[in-house]
């Protein structure tokens, strides 16, 4: 089946590290699973990324289990510009170029989007194919809360 | 007490690396300290960073008196700032309303303080719920403009 959003790869870098989980507050009125992206807010909680969102805060790694209430505290991993994560996308095939293609776009929170790239945060690195037929796209995130200004 | 400074806390990526510590050029006579934020010169030489300073170079290693620095040639040691470095220091109020992730401008009071109430630099806040043993915030922070990670 396809991927349950994000799951984390591997080091572009080459190191043997995973990435840091912490609890981290997260924005109310939302159902977040476990591969979700997520993005930081003004508050500094944690919220599901939107198709075009640019920086990203980090992977969710536990279901809610419904709607949040804000400020609750659940697992994240923090995303880090040297970590490969992998994702299905919603297509069978996509036209993007790896390394070439740096912003490629979410189709929501749990899925990448095979031919959107005009904002988002995502360089591809490789791709494979999920046992659904659809394109499993391997991403770094270049522009990571706490990584960027 | 509060912090000596900013103390290396760990990797944000997961690793178990620790800082690369190597000599730098001061370029002050002054007093330095361990834990002492430290940024560079035109001339490569570093000098303790102060309020608005966006580019970090370093953190000082090794305590050196006024009067045992000769500007521009005594070196000391200095541990090496990258991105993916948590640092922790003491801020200089009990509380701050800077948002850990959000506030990506977090200042410092000094080269050994983190300030609880002022933005314009270059840290990221990545936590500040705990307080020391003087009653300040504890800050983490990361450096997001590194002397060996811009351009």
């Amino acid at each position: 089946m396809a991927t349950n959003g994000f799951e984390f790869a591997y080091m572009i870098d080459g190191k043997s590290c995973a990435p840091v989980i912490r609890d981290w507050a997260l924005a109310g009125h939302q159902d977040v699973n476990v591969g979700d992206a997520l993005t930081v807010d003004s508050s500094g909680y944690g919220t599901i990324v939107g198709t075009a969102t640019a920086e990203v805060l980090g992977i969710c790694m536990e279901d809610t289990g419904g709607t949040v209430t804000a400020g609750d505290k659940y697992k994240i991993a923090i995303a880090q510009r040297e970590q490969v994560w992998r994702c299905s996308m919603d297509a069978t095939s996509t036209a993007f170029v790896v390394g070439y293609t740096k912003t490629i776009q979410f189709a929501d929170q749990n899925t990448i989007d095979a031919d959107g790239s005009t904002s988002g945060p995502m360089v591809l690195v490789d791709t494979d194919t999920d046992d659904d037929g659809n394109v499993l796209g391997y991403v770094v995130f270049n522009d990571t809360t706490f990584g960027n200004t | 007490m509060a912090t000596r400074g900013f103390e290396f806390a760990y990797m944000l990526d997961g690793s178990n690396a620790t800082p690369v510590i190597r000599d730098f050029i001061l370029s002050t006579a002054a007093a330095h300290k361990v834990g002492d934020l430290m940024t560079i010169e035109t001339d490569g030489d570093l000098t303790q960073a102060a309020a608005g300073d966006d580019e970090i170079t370093a953190v000082c290693m090794e305590a050196v008196a006024a009067a045992a620095i000769t500007a521009g040639t005594t070196k000391a040691k200095m541990a090496i700032v990258t991105r993916n470095q948590v640092w922790r220091c003491s801020m200089d109020a009990a509380t701050t309303a800077l948002v850990a992730g959000y506030t990506k401008t977090v200042d410092i009071v000094d080269c050994n303080t983190i300030d609880a109430d002022g933005s314009g630099a270059k840290a990221i806040l990545f936590d500040a719920s705990g307080l020391d043993d003087d009653g300040n915030a504890l800050a983490y922070v990361v450096f997001s403009d590194t002397t060996f990670g811009n351009t």
